[in-house]
Formats: structure tokens, C-alpha cells, sequence
């Protein structure tokens, strides 16, 4: 039998009898567990709030074009509505569409950022862009949530995950200096090289091996099994991930028992390199990234937004008046009808270019908002490769579908579709005509082309690889010249 | 088989082996007698590898001990002062992965068994955990080791220190057994006794330095005692 194969097995028995270190793992998993229910259910109400809100908007839209036939027909009375109302020309200007985001099967191992994330706007082409910007933002369904943080898969697995792995493996050869095995050990014919490697190999066999097949198929069965064969990859690639995530905090631990120190100094040391990796790192580059480009914060968006509306509320009448001037034969004359006293066309047309108006004059300062966002996730994304705990937490993301990329490509959508909607419906508003009741089959429906994350995470997995080499290629250096039997 | 030439160990200014010359020929027991400090255990940790020599070379067999390790530790067996074996592992489950460690075979159990014995181990004693295990029981694990080995070397540092005088009796009568069958032996040790009744040769030391190198059949044991106070007195 190798020697590699005798340390291996030899390493099994004792960590067998090590029942701490079970009582840890044990915790662990039932704080997975709870985690991956935790993360199903929130999962699992995101996607019926979309869904009530899809079929909201679908009744609405089926009640809105059976009205449109009974107004075609002049049967207003049915409706118990007035009688101007049949030249109302702001029908065109009624109709809803939801932009919905697609939940990805992982999903639910990312609450803390889903929460976060926009994944439903409602479309109205009359809405000015800046009730679109406000669902944009954000969706916060449990503001405690936010307050507190929740307990999900991404946050497990990116600073607990190594914590459990270092409690394991923070005193590999320290231990058996102190208990004096390692002198008796390292006079038999074992390089220091075989016996490390054989000690790190039992650890990420018996424990973070199971741990990275047990997480996804938890995973899979918390929302339907039947996931797995849809979405494999999705499924294979958090496996490597947290294999080669987990390997990295494993070869640090070697190299810290290599460079021959006490398990007491090992443990600070880890802890050390946990805090600054998991902790300091991404903070520091938070505040980097707020410093340098610092966005305006969320509530002071919406004030300001606001302040534009009315601003251009109260200059409607105004509008109107311009407009009129400037394009007189867009201006439907007024009804000589008693009846229809109420200027319909003159009051849609006016909501029109309020709304107009209230874009453009928002419209610089979403831009600014969302540059200045962009800008900062951008640093963020760049600034991942600083920590192995940050680029995997970034793939994480991804795979979950809550990356800033893709919640881009979502805004992106929605707007694009707003575009579309208004330009099939506005120039009936503007030319004072009506909707029929054929017009609203014939709107587009929102779709999203996703963004392919395949690069995105192809260079997480590098980033995570080379962090891996490096504690790898140190240790191999240390191990060459290490006597750590004598210290 | 263990050769010592120019051996030297430094730390920093301090000098905790001057030059050592040492031959231990097969079937030789060479008991090294100091006071604590005096370099008995760095010239055993320069043969084992646990140091690096600042000069010189330490050779087992031949092969030069710094540039081949493993090859050298292949050849001999080392039994410290104090035993330490896994506590959570029975003596016999410690015996199979030092045996398998180093022959790179998996014995059988019916022969670690019949080592165990031959080596003293109480019977019964095999199968129970070494965290209840005295420290003779595990020097005697310790011996099994080294006899599963079949080593041609022995290292000893200071073996029977804390042992009672059956347990020191039965190491001794094991140790001529060993060079009886050439097994080369270097045993470090306080006790003028033990070396003169166990060694062929006899080297003590002081301060790192090698004073005095005597064969055992031409000194008695007062004669020993005298010598040593003489060389710990200059």
C-alpha cells in the first residue's frame, strides 16, 4: 500500500474518533437544511407574486378589450359608464403589461440578494418612465428581512463553508507536533509532502466532497427533483464550485500548518485570513466603490423623482396650450354634446404630455442614478478577483440568476417594451382616436433575451482556480525545505 | 551503518553540535552519556532529518541522510524518549499504520499481533485504546514498531527514561537481542548502568562536543562513573 493510501485510511479512523469535529458538521447541515427551506419558500413566493400579478394583468386586459366590443357597439349603458365615454381616446393608454424576470432553478440559495433584485415591473404606456424606474430599483417584500439579512445558501456556504472546513484542518501536522506523534511519524520513509497531501486529501474526500454532491441535491428536492435533469449544468457547476472553493481554504490550511506554527498561533492565523478575505475585503471594496461612485441613495431618488411629477403636473394646462398651438390639427374638437361635457380627448392628451414632460425631466437623473449604479457594479465586478470568498460568491450569483448583468439585461427589457408599447399606442392618443377592440392583440408581449452568464462565470472559476494554485504552489515550495518536527 | 563525518549543527551563534566523527558498525551499540543540552539529541535528530546539519554529513548505510531521507529513514527505526501514539487508536491499530508507513505492506493482524508480543505488550493490551495505556506499554508499541521495521539502525533517545527496572531489564535483554542480529544501534541516555550493560562503546559529551569515546569492556562500572563526573567537572 502507498504511503499516500496508508496516511489516507489512517486519517479516516482518526477523524472518525474526533466527535467535535462531527458535532460541527452536524450543525452545519442542519443550518443548511434550514437555509435551503428558508430560501425554497422565499423562492416559491416571489414566483407566485409574479404569477397572481401576470394573471391580474391578463383579467384586466380580457375585461378591457370585452369593454372596448360593448363601446364599439354603443352599448355604454352595460358598463354604467357615461356617455363620453365612447370617445374616450384615452383607452389606448390603459393597458397593462408585466415584465416578469424568470426565476433560475438556483434561485432560492440567493434570498439576501434576490430580495434585492427587480423582477417585476408593471407597463403602462401612459406611465411616465419614472413609475417603471421605481419597480425597477428594487423589490423589497419584507423590509425586517433587509434589516436583519437572511440566512441563505450564497452566505453558508461563502463564510461558513471554510469555517467548518479550517476547524477540521487548522491543526493537521500541529496537532501531532503537540501530541508528539509527528516525530515518530516523520521517522518513518513519508515525505512531509505525501503526509499533508494525504491528511487534505481525507478532508476534501470524506467531507467537502459529500458536502458539494449533498448541497445541489438538496437543493434540487427543497423545490422538484425533477429540476436536476432540466438545469444539469446549473447543478454540476455549483458542485466544482464549492469543491474548488472549499479546496482553497483547505490548501491555506496546510500551508499555515507548513510554516511550522503552534495549532493556538494555526487558529488565529485562519481566523485571520478568514476575517480578511470574507469580511474585509468585500467591505473595503463596498466602501471603495460607494467613495468613488457614489449613486443617490434610493429614497432621495424616489423625492426627486417625485418633485418632477408635480412640476410637470402643474404645468399641464400649459402643455396643453403649447401643444395646441404648435399642433393644431392633432387637437380634437370639442363635443357640442351636453352629455359629453367633459373633455376626454383634451384631459388624455394633456396626461400625455405631462407624462412626457415628467420623462424628460427625469430622465437625466435616472440616467445619472443608473450610470452611477452601473458604475459601481462595476467595480464590484471587477474588484471580485481580490478575494477567493468574493468571485465565489459572484458565480453563486450567477448561477442563481441575481447578478448585476442580468438584472440589467431586465431593466433593459422592460423598458425596451414600454418603448414598443407606446410606439404601436401613442400616436392614437395624440391623433385623439380610440382603441378597437382587435388593436390589443395585436401589442407586443414582454420578453427578455437572457444574458449570457457562460463568460462571466467561466472567468469566476479561473479567478477561483489560480486562488486555489497559489496556497498550492507556497505549500509545495514549504514543504521542499520544512522540518516541522523540531520547532 | 551510521556515520557521522564533520557533523555540525548551528543556531545562529550558538553551536549545538561541534564537528562530529562517528562510526557505529553493524551489531554496535553506542550509548551517548551527557547532561541535558549537551548535543546527544540534535547528532539523533541529524540522523532522522528532523534537522538540517549546518556542516558536514550524517550517512546511514552509506547514503547521506540530508540529500536522501527517505531512503535513510527506510533503514532505521527510532524509539523518542516518550512514545506518543494516537490515544483514540488501540496499540494494534497503531501498529498497522506505523508498520504499513514503514514497509509500505499491510501485515496481517495475526503477525502485528505476534510482534506486539514479542515485544511485551501484556496480552489483551493490543485491542484496547493507548490513551489508557502506561508509558512501558507504549514504549513497548513504540519497540513493535521498530521491530515490524525490521530496521538495521536503531536510534534510541533516552528509551528507558521513566521506566520501571523490569520494563528497563526486558529493554535491555531487547537491545542485545537487536545487535545480536546486527542491527546497528546509537542510544542517547542518563544512565551510566544501562549504557555500560547495554553499549559495546560509550561516547560522552558535553556542550556539544564529543570529550571522551571508551569501549564498554574496558571500563567497570565505578570506573564509568568517574570518568563521567571528570568530564563533567572540566
Amino acid at each position: 500500500m502507498s504511503a499516500l493510501a496508508t496516511v489516507i485510511r489512517h486519517e479516516n479512523r482518526v477523524l472518525s474518533a474526533d466527535r467535535a469535529s462531527w458535532i460541527g458538521l452536524a450543525v452545519f447541515l442542519v443550518i443548511a437544511i434550514y437555509a435551503i427551506a428558508s430560501g425554497a419558500t422565499w423562492m416559491q413566493l416571489r414566483q407566485a407574486e409574479a404569477a397572481t400579478s401576470v394573471q391580474i394583468s391578463q383579467e384586466r386586459s380580457a375585461e378591457f378589450d370585452r369593454n372596448l366590443a360593448v363601446i364599439e357597439a354603443g352599448r355604454l349603458a352595460e358598463l354604467g359608464k357615461p356617455n363620453w365615454y365612447k370617445r374616450w381616446s384615452g383607452a389606448p393608454t390603459t393597458p397593462d403589461s408585466r415584465a416578469v424576470l424568470p426565476s433560475r432553478p438556483l434561485l432560492l440559495i440567493a434570498s439576501n440578494a434576490g430580495e434585492l433584485q427587480p423582477h417585476l415591473a408593471t407597463m403602462r404606456p401612459a406611465s411616465s418612465r419614472h413609475s417603471l424606474l421605481d419597480d425597477l430599483k428594487a423589490s423589497t417584500q419584507n423590509p425586517v428581512t433587509l434589516a436583519v439579512g437572511r440566512l441563505d445558501m450564497v452566505f453558508l456556504l461563502t463564510a461558513a463553508l471554510p469555517l467548518l472546513l479550517l476547524a477540521f484542518s487548522f491543526n493537521l501536522l500541529s496537532v501531532e507536533r503537540e501530541q508528539g506523534t509527528l516525530a515518530l511519524v516523520l521517522a518513518q520513509p513519508i515525505a512531509l509532502a505525501t503526509l499533508i497531501t494525504g491528511k487534505l486529501l481525507t478532508r476534501f474526500l470524506r467531507l467537502l466532497l459529500p458536502l458539494a454532491i449533498a448541497v445541489p441535491l438538496l437543493l434540487a428536492l427543497a423545490v422538484d427533483p425533477a429540476q436536476l435533469g432540466r438545469a444539469p449544468l446549473d447543478y454540476l457547476l455549483l458542485a466544482v464550485l464549492i469543491l474548488v472553493y472549499g479546496a482553497f481554504w483547505l490548501l491555506l490550511a496546510g500551508l499555515i500548518n507548513a510554516l511550522g506554527g503552534s495549532s493556538a498561533r494555526n487558529a488565529l492565523s485562519l481566523g485571520g485570513l478568514w476575517l480578511l478575505l470574507v469580511l474585509v475585503v468585500p467591505s473595503l471594496l463596498n466602501i471603495a466603490a460607494a467613495a468613488l461612485h457614489p449613486p443617490p441613495d434610493r429614497a432621495g431618488l424616489t423625492n426627486e423623482l417625485r418633485a418632477r411629477l408635480v412640476e410637470a403636473r402643474n404645468g399641464g394646462d400649459q402643455l396643453y396650450q403649447d401643444h395646441a398651438l404648435e399642433h393644431p390639427d392633432t387637437v380634437v374638437a370639442e363635443s357640442t354634446d351636453p352629455a359629453e361635457a367633459f373633455d376626454s380627448a383634451k384631459a388624455t392628451l394633456t396626461t400625455w404630455l405631462v407624462r412626457e414632460r415628467t420623462d424628460a425631466l427625469v430622465a437625466p437623473i435616472a440616467e445619472r442614478f443608473e450610470q452611477d449604479l452601473a458604475a459601481q457594479q462595476d467595480l464590484a465586478e471587477s474588484g471580485r478577483f481580490l478575494s477567493p470568498a468574493l468571485l465565489f460568491q459572484a458565480a453563486l450569483n450567477r448561477l442563481a440568476g441575481v447578478d448585476a448583468a442580468r438584472s440589467r439585461a431586465f431593466s433593459a427589457a422592460a423598458k425596451a417594451h414600454l418603448d414598443a408599447l407606446r410606439a404601436q399606442l401613442i400616436p392614437k392618443v395624440l391623433a385623439g382616436q380610440i382603441l378597437r377592440a382587435g388593436d390589443y392583440g395585436g401589442l407586443p408581449r414582454f420578453e427578455m433575451v437572457e444574458p449570457s452568464a457562460a463568460g462571466p462565470l467561466g472567468l469566476d472559476l479561473l479567478g477561483l482556480l489560480l486562488a486555489v494554485l497559489l496556497p498550492a504552489v507556497l505549500l509545495m515550495a514549504r514543504l521542499r525545505s520544512a522540518r516541522p518536527v523540531i520547532r | 551503518m551510521l556515520e557521522a563525518r564533520g557533523l555540525t549543527k548551528q543556531y545562529g551563534s550558538q553551536i549545538a553540535l561541534h564537528p562530529l566523527d562517528l562510526t557505529i558498525a553493524p551489531g554496535e551499540v553506542f550509548c551517548l552519556l551527557g547532561a541535558n543540552g549537551a548535543g546527544k539529541t540534535t547528532t539523533i535528530n541529524l540522523f532522522l532529518d528532523f534537522i538540517a546539519p549546518t556542516a558536514g554529513t550524517a550517512l546511514i548505510g552509506g547514503v547521506e541522510v540530508a540529500s536522501n531521507p527517505l531512503a535513510t529513514k527506510a533503514q532505521l527505526a527510532y524509539i523518542p524518549e516518550q512514545v506518543t501514539l494516537y490515544r483514540n487508536l488501540t496499540g494494534l491499530e497503531n501498529l498497522r499504520f506505523f508498520a504499513a508507513l514503514a514497509t509500505g505492506e499491510t501485515l496481517p493482524d495475526s503477525r502485528l499481533l505476534e510482534i506486539l508480543k514479542a515485544a511485551g505488550l501484556p496480552d489483551g493490551a493490543a485491542g484496547k485504546r493507548v490513551g489508557g495505556y502506561s508509558k512501558g506499554m507504549r514504549q513497548k508499541v513504540g519497540i513493535a514498531i521498530a521491530m515490524a521495521k525490521n530496521a538495521r539502525a536503531l536510534l534510541l533517545d533516552e528509551p528507558t527514561s521513566g521506566l520501571d527496572p523490569k520494563a528497563s531489564n526486558e529493554f535491555s535483554a531487547l537491545l542485545t537481542r537487536l545487535s545480536g542480529e546486527g542491527v546497528a544501534i546509537l542510544m542517547a541516555t542518563h544512565d551510566l548502568f544501562r549504557a555500560k550493560e547495554s553499549g559495546t562503546r560509550i561516547g560522552i559529551m558535553r556542550e556539544g562536543r564529543m570529550r571522551h569515546q571508551v569501549a564498554t569492556r574496558d571500563i567497570g562500572h565505578a570506573d564509568l562513573e568517574q570518568l563521567y563526573l571528570e568530564q563533567m567537572r572540566d
